[in-house]
């Protein structure tokens, strides 16, 4: 890059925050950039004593009783925690309740009053362009519980997208501030010192698991929708309207057509037809298939909502509660696209658990380590295989080129087998697509 | 409402508004571009030419191969002899040098200055120090322009400019970002989110005035935050008021090595009984040996590890090269991996 595209690309990125401020600085600082500078200093400010520094990753306190959030992935492997805050106390947590889908977790910490907290911002508020503030402890630089303690992190940057479906991410917010391995969990922050949403994911390629530019939350009011069932304990499911059919294959983005209602189910009851174009539901409209899965599936199980549909050119509203949300296949065949590595077989779900090789091809890594067709695989890795969800979310993290132990059902025999996953073929194409996308 | 008469409204509303934000930008543009104008004349590339080593391989991608296959081509790099530039800050009008250490590790065979005109003058290494990871070189300069210095310690959330002058040494580079934290590298450093490429080792880091607030340093093809990241370090200038004296005399201060299998921890987990890791670094020590994300260290050798603590210490009270069999619990199985414990190239 030349040097004057260089200089006007940094005044771009940088101004374009300085766009969104301005109109608050009024009789402020001199400049704009000053102005804004002034208000990350503040947000920061406000937000690092209500900070978590927890396992691997970060948290944030959203009630003065010390209720804090994190992402499920950073919190998964224990219930209790010993966790520093972000003014250097150390305190233990509780694990309340968990989203697992949603990668969500609440934590409790005890014997806590009068805490710093961030209050919840309304994330269906945020405009791509808006200056964002993210605090973490990437890479651990802060030290968590040993010697070496230090502060958490700030970095800057904008709301890049809004409404972005990135896997079990289903209404995710996309940022360029720097978030990195250690970030999972911690707040993204408005300039208002509100939290946007909980940092959880990051685009990398080649297997490089450092910041992109392309960051993922989990959106504020998504959370904000679960809390009553995560502050009740236990697992809290997303939601989906069964019995009801989408076309996935469609340009248009005018809605979500209905190709199939099951007669009798939820969608059925609520008064769904062959036909109709679902354009908006509760608040969002949806204007795609993918949208509207999404927006469904950002609820959780049991959630009350309007849908309007356009049924013979004219609005329809129609009422319905939410069923559970099974591991559907468009969120499998999602994930499936979006891994880097493959082992050559085509699963399906085994009835007793686990999954069954429905096909070995010829000269595939699977073949190579001697597994064949009809083998139930039940673990990978170091993960059980309960699905091919599951099956699919632990492949993500394999390796091309690296050997795992895998496990399978031959009959009555258990055989225990290394497989080398390959690069899935057009994985290039899917990295340029928007490229593989890790929890960090 | 006709459309043009929306448009008008529209315009109307929105004019005054537009001018003021366009001034706005223009005024912060400027600033930055005077800044890195400032600072320009004392940003300078070094190019080093050294014998080929495991400290100085550039490191290909990872995964893109089997992996054997991605060893054998690590090793191959690592033979061939290396030239790389990065870039450096003037410290005094007798022609001395700042540059980060971490590229000049490793037997350098060639080191030398690169002018903005084009020429190239010859350079040598006058003093280091390992652990704030800065070096000092001199060479035969003309007109030396050494920077000013910030008046302030940089805060969490000022603006900072990284300045560098690679890969063309006759223009400037510059990314803009904000300070992360403070008290990096043991206090010597400040984190920034302004994006870092290895050229812009030994670099400047300046305020909107343009005025040096740290030499950009800890950029290493093997560090685990990587390019680019957003996390990205710089030696304050209050620590190279410190040690430029003592660099000019000579300091030659490394670290000894620090042992250590490249894990890093999820600490705090009450109901776990051991260490557990949360990620392995990739490339680093475990992850050759085949330990994983999600791994609990129980022993090493025949030493249980109750906590991370007890991990620290275990590998911190061996040295390097030596070989211990971990004993990881891996979804309630135990399995032993033999690590050879690596050096440590950054804190």
């Amino acid at each position: 890059m030349s040097e004057p595209k260089r200089r006007a690309w940094s005044a771009y990125r940088a101004g374009g925050l300085a766009v969104c401020l301005f109109i608050g600085s009024a009789g402020g600082p001199a400049f704009a950039e000053d102005a804004l500078q002034e208000a990350i200093r503040s947000v920061a400010d406000r937000a690092m004593p209500a900070f978590v520094f927890i396992g691997g990753g970060s948290g944030v306190i959203i009630s003065p009783d010390g209720e804090f959030l994190t992402n499920q992935h950073v919190a998964l492997s224990s219930e209790r925690w010993e966790v520093r805050l972000g003014d250097g106390r150390v305190m233990t947590a509780r694990r309340l309740g968990a989203d697992p889908y949603g990668d969500v977790a609440l934590l409790k910490l005890e014997g806590a009053e009068g805490l710093p907290w961030v209050p919840l911002g309304d994330s269906d508020a945020l405009k791509p362009g808006q200056p964002v503030v993210a605090i973490g402890n990437p890479f651990a630089l802060g030290g968590v519980l040993g010697a070496q303690r230090g502060d958490a992190a700030v970095s800057a940057g904008v709301i890049s997208a809004v409404h972005r479906r990135q896997g079990a991410y289903m209404d995710a917010i996309q940022t360029d501030a720097a978030i990195n391995p250690g970030n999972s969990g911690g707040p993204l922050l408005t300039l208002r010192g509100e939290l946007a949403g909980i940092n959880g994911r990051i685009a990398t390629r080649f297997g490089n698991r450092v910041n992109s530019g392309v960051g993922f939350a989990i959106p504020a009011n998504q959370i904000r929708r679960f809390l009553p069932v995560l502050r009740r304990g236990g697992t809290a499911y997303h939601g989906m309207i069964d019995g009801l059919q989408v076309a996935r294959q469609r340009n248009a983005a005018d809605g979500a057509l209905v190709t199939g209602v099951r007669p009798g189910s939820p969608a059925g009851r609520a008064g769904f037809r062959v036909g109709d174009l679902i354009v908006r539901v509760d608040r969002y409209p949806t204007p795609t298939w993918s949208r509207f899965e999404g927006v469904v599936s950002s609820f959780p199980e049991g959630a009350d909502l309007d849908v309007v549909v356009v049924r013979e050119k004219a609005e329809a509203r129609l009422d319905v509660r939410l069923s559970r949300l099974r591991n559907r296949e468009s969120e499998i065949r999602f994930l499936a696209r979006t891994i880097p590595a493959e082992l050559g077989v085509r699963v399906d779900d085994a009835p007793t658990g686990g999954v069954v090789l429905v096909e070995v091809s010829e000269g595939s890594p699977a073949a190579a380590a001697g597994l064949r067709a009809d083998d139930i695989l039940v673990r990978l890795g170091d993960r059980r295989v309960a699905g091919r969800l599951e099956y699919f979310l632990v492949l993500r993290w394999m390796r091309p080129g690296e050997a795992v132990p895998a496990e399978v059902q031959r009959g009555a025999e258990t055989v225990r087998v290394l497989v080398t996953p390959r690069p899935r073929e057009e994985a290039a194409e899917e990295v340029e697509a928007g490229g593989e996308t890790g929890e960090e | 409402m006709t459309r043009s008469a929306v448009l008008a409204v529209l315009m109307a509303s929105a004019a005054p508004v537009h001018a003021q934000l366009a001034a706005d930008l223009a005024a912060f543009e400027s600033r930055i571009a005077t800044a890195v104008d400032r600072i320009a004349p004392s940003v300078v590339a070094i190019a080093i030419e050294r014998e080929a080593s495991r400290e100085g391989g550039v490191r290909p991608p990872t995964g893109l191969l089997p992996s054997q296959a991605d060893e054998w081509l690590r090793i191959l790099l690592y033979r061939l002899p290396t030239r790389v530039r990065v870039s450096g800050v003037i410290a005094s009008r007798e022609g001395h040098v700042l540059t980060s250490y971490a590229p000049l590790r490793g037997e350098i065979r060639r080191l030398s200055v690169c002018l903005a005109d084009g020429t190239e003058r010859k350079a040598e290494l006058v003093g280091f120090d390992q652990r704030r990871d800065l070096a000092l070189l001199r060479s035969e300069l003309v007109d030396a322009v050494v920077p000013e210095f910030a008046p302030d310690l940089p805060k969490v959330g000022d603006w900072v400019v990284a300045v560098g002058r690679v890969p063309d040494p006759a223009r400037p580079t510059a990314t803009a970002g904000i300070v992360s934290a403070r008290k990096r590298m043991r206090g010597a450093a400040v984190q920034i989110d302004a994006e870092l490429n290895y050229g812009n080792a030994g670099g400047a880091v300046v305020d909107l005035e343009g005025r040096l607030l740290g030499v950009a340093c800890n950029i290493t093809e093997r560090a685990q935050w990587g390019q680019n990241s957003g996390v990205g370090f710089a030696v304050t200038w209050d620590r190279v008021e410190d040690l430029l004296p003592r660099l000019k005399e000579g300091l030659k201060s490394a670290v000894p090595p620090q042992p250590y299998i490249g894990v890093r921890p999820a600490e705090g987990a009450l109901d776990v009984k051991g260490a557990a890791i949360d990620e392995v670094i990739p490339d680093g020590p475990a992850a050759r040996a085949g330990l994983r994300d999600g791994d609990l260290v129980v022993r090493v050798e025949d030493q249980p590890i109750r906590g991370w603590d007890d991990l620290v210490r275990a590998i911190r009270g061996r040295k390097v090269g030596d070989r211990v069999r971990i004993t990881v619990d891996r979804m309630g199985e135990q399995k032993t991996f033999r690590v050879e414990i690596g050096q440590m190239d950054h804190e």
